[in-house]
């Protein structure tokens, strides 16, 4: 797999970096969502 | 299908949505017994609807169309932005400003946004300031998403623009006013689902109109060499990578619109009063994980779409996206629409569109007009009930807004959002942080910082970025120029980045010198916070 596969075949590091975040926020918030309610429900 | 067809085909789609509207109105007035139910939708709101009406009000037509087309022209690196109105919009909106705020609110027994301040600092003083410079700046911005919503209905509908403007205010306003907050709450689930449907669908439809997702994004790493000279001397590099570092179109990117309108969206009071609207913490957190997504399909999708549509638009009409549209960067989304999708994907959109319009604005006018109603008049010594003078605040709302749609020249309402976010974020966020974080916080050093914040980005707006200066013209009149300081990129360096950071250090200098709170105070305000 090469960078420019890594990249998403985008330009820059930069941009490539702010798509990832885009996707790896949402799934933590997702988790992290998940994780809350379960702690709650124990409590 | 004939034009014909397709208008009454839109009509009855319209008639339909509007349909379900009315009567999801109806079961939040049903359920509305008193000024909690209509201010604050009792306290008790699930928190999918919370989230979805969080998000729907924050991501607005302009969002949609007027981001998307930025991204059209900026590139993707406005990606930045959807990831800190995740961060900042909603993970730390929910977590760490969503918390206090609905734990203090409801010790305070605060119903809004002012009156939550003002109570915090036992000021009702504060409580009129805070509702009058949202009484003041909020039309504008409100102005601004009705006339995207009233574009949309003239284009879909042929109908004259005045008639589109004169109906769409209409619909809203009766929503607006018969259902409350809980209503309008109800409304926006619906409206926030349509959306997160409609820019799934656009998603999926552009990647798939140009390519898979990789190919897609090569093809327009490959256009750079396609970027006008005069693009490139303001720092363009190609639309998949960021402008050149300290160039003007740098700073546009990342001040303006990443730490605007990123950090900005915490100060919004229209936002910050739904903290209060979840019965506890773990309501709260649940909506996180609806938001953050709803932020992703939605704010995500349109600027990726917009970048992308450069690749159609090469492809089939030898053009860069800004230039197949004349220039004018709010038409690429539409008419890429228009020219790439199938049609029955036009119907779907336009009903997106309108309820990306409908959420923010009402959204912009229950705030409006509880400030002016509640807060403003209230603590004027106006008696008259809460509910009917928070209808009668709406109803101003939403009188000044249409008369502002009228006369307020086309170039100036892209400007009107970047106005309010700047007014608000220097104006409230350093007080509103300190409010809930900060217990040495005193009244003076709140009035300090409000009143400098609002100042000093007035002063910003008016007389040193470009982009608001050269519109209002104020500084032309006074000083024959656009801005005062024209050297190096000082034109492009949004307000957010002085008058936020000047408006806090006010703040703590001025608390730390005068005489905090009483300990009682904090009591009531702070005991309530789960550690």
């Amino acid at each position: 797999m090469g960078a420019d596969s890594i990249m998403l075949g985008l330009g820059d590091w930069s941009v490539a970096a702010a798509f990832y975040l885009n996707i790896i926020g949402a799934a933590f918030c997702v988790i992290f969502a998940w994780i809350s309610t379960r702690k709650s429900k124990g409590e | 299908m004939s034009p014909e067809t397709n208008t009454a085909l839109m009509i009855v789609l319209i008639a339909a949505f509007l349909g379900i509207i009315a009567f999801l109105s109806y079961l939040g007035y049903k359920k509305t017994r008193d000024a909690k139910d209509y201010l604050l939708a009792g306290s008790s709101i699930h928190p999918f609807i919370m989230a979805m009406s969080y998000g729907s009000a924050f991501i607005s037509t302009s969002a949609i169309i007027g981001f998307g087309g930025v991204a059209g022209r900026y590139g993707m690196g406005i990606l930045w932005l959807a990831f800190m109105n995740i961060l900042f919009g909603i993970f730390i909106g929910f977590r760490y400003y969503g918390r206090r705020t609905r734990a203090i609110g409801q010790s305070l027994n605060a119903h809004t946004f002012p009156e939550f301040m003002g109570k915090r600092f036992s000021s009702t003083k504060i409580t009129v300031f805070i509702a009058a410079i949202i009484f003041i700046f909020m039309p504008v911005y409100t102005s601004a998403v009705l006339i995207g919503g009233a574009r949309v209905m003239e284009e879909v509908l042929g109908i004259s623009y005045s008639s589109a403007l004169i109906i769409f205010a209409a619909i809203i306003t009766v929503y607006v006013i018969m259902g409350g907050l809980r209503g309008m709450m109800y409304v926006d689930a619906l409206l926030g689902t349509v959306m997160v449907v409609g820019m799934l669908a656009l998603l999926v439809l552009t990647y798939s109109s140009t390519g898979s997702v990789i190919d897609t994004h090569k093809q327009l790493t490959d256009m750079a060499q396609l970027v006008p000279a005069d693009m490139q001397a303001l720092g363009h590099q190609g639309w998949t990578r960021m402008p050149v570092f300290n160039s003007p179109w740098w700073w546009t990117l990342v001040s303006s619109l990443m730490l605007g309108v990123g950090i900005g969206a915490l100060a919004q009071p229209q936002l910050a009063v739904r903290f209060m609207t979840v019965k506890n913490d773990t309501e709260l957190n649940k909506a996180i994980c609806i938001g953050a997504l709803f932020i992703l399909l939605t704010a995500g999708g349109a600027y990726v779409v917009g970048a992308l549509s450069n690749v159609w638009f090469f492809e089939h009409e030898g053009k860069i996206a800004v230039d197949a549209v004349g220039g004018n960067h709010d038409l690429i989304i539409p008419v890429f629409i228009t020219k790439a999708l199938p049609q029955w994907f036009a119907y779907v959109f336009t009903i997106t569109l309108l309820s990306a319009a409908m959420s923010t604005l009402s959204a912009l006018l229950h705030v409006t007009g509880t400030s002016i109603g509640h807060d403003f008049f209230g603590n004027m010594g106006v008696k008259i009930n809460t509910v009917t003078m928070t209808k009668l605040g709406i109803l101003a709302a939403i009188i000044a807004s249409v008369i502002l749609a009228f006369v307020l020249p086309g170039s100036f309402i892209a400007r009107a959002t970047a106005i309010f976010f700047g007014v608000c974020a220097a104006s409230f966020l350093p007080a509103y942080t300190a409010a809930i974080y900060w217990k040495r916080t005193t009244r003076k050093g709140v009035w300090a910082s409000m009143i400098s914040g609002a100042i000093i980005s007035m002063f910003c707006l008016a007389f040193l970025h470009r982009s608001e200066s050269a519109s209002l013209g104020i500084c032309q009149a006074v000083f024959g120029r656009t801005e005062l300081i024209s050297n190096g990129v000082w034109p492009f360096v949004d307000s957010i980045v002085y008058s936020l950071p000047l408006s806090a250090i006010i703040l703590i200098v001025v608390s730390l010198i005068t005489r905090p709170e009483t300990p009682e105070h904090f009591k009531q305000c702070f005991d309530t916070i789960k550690k």
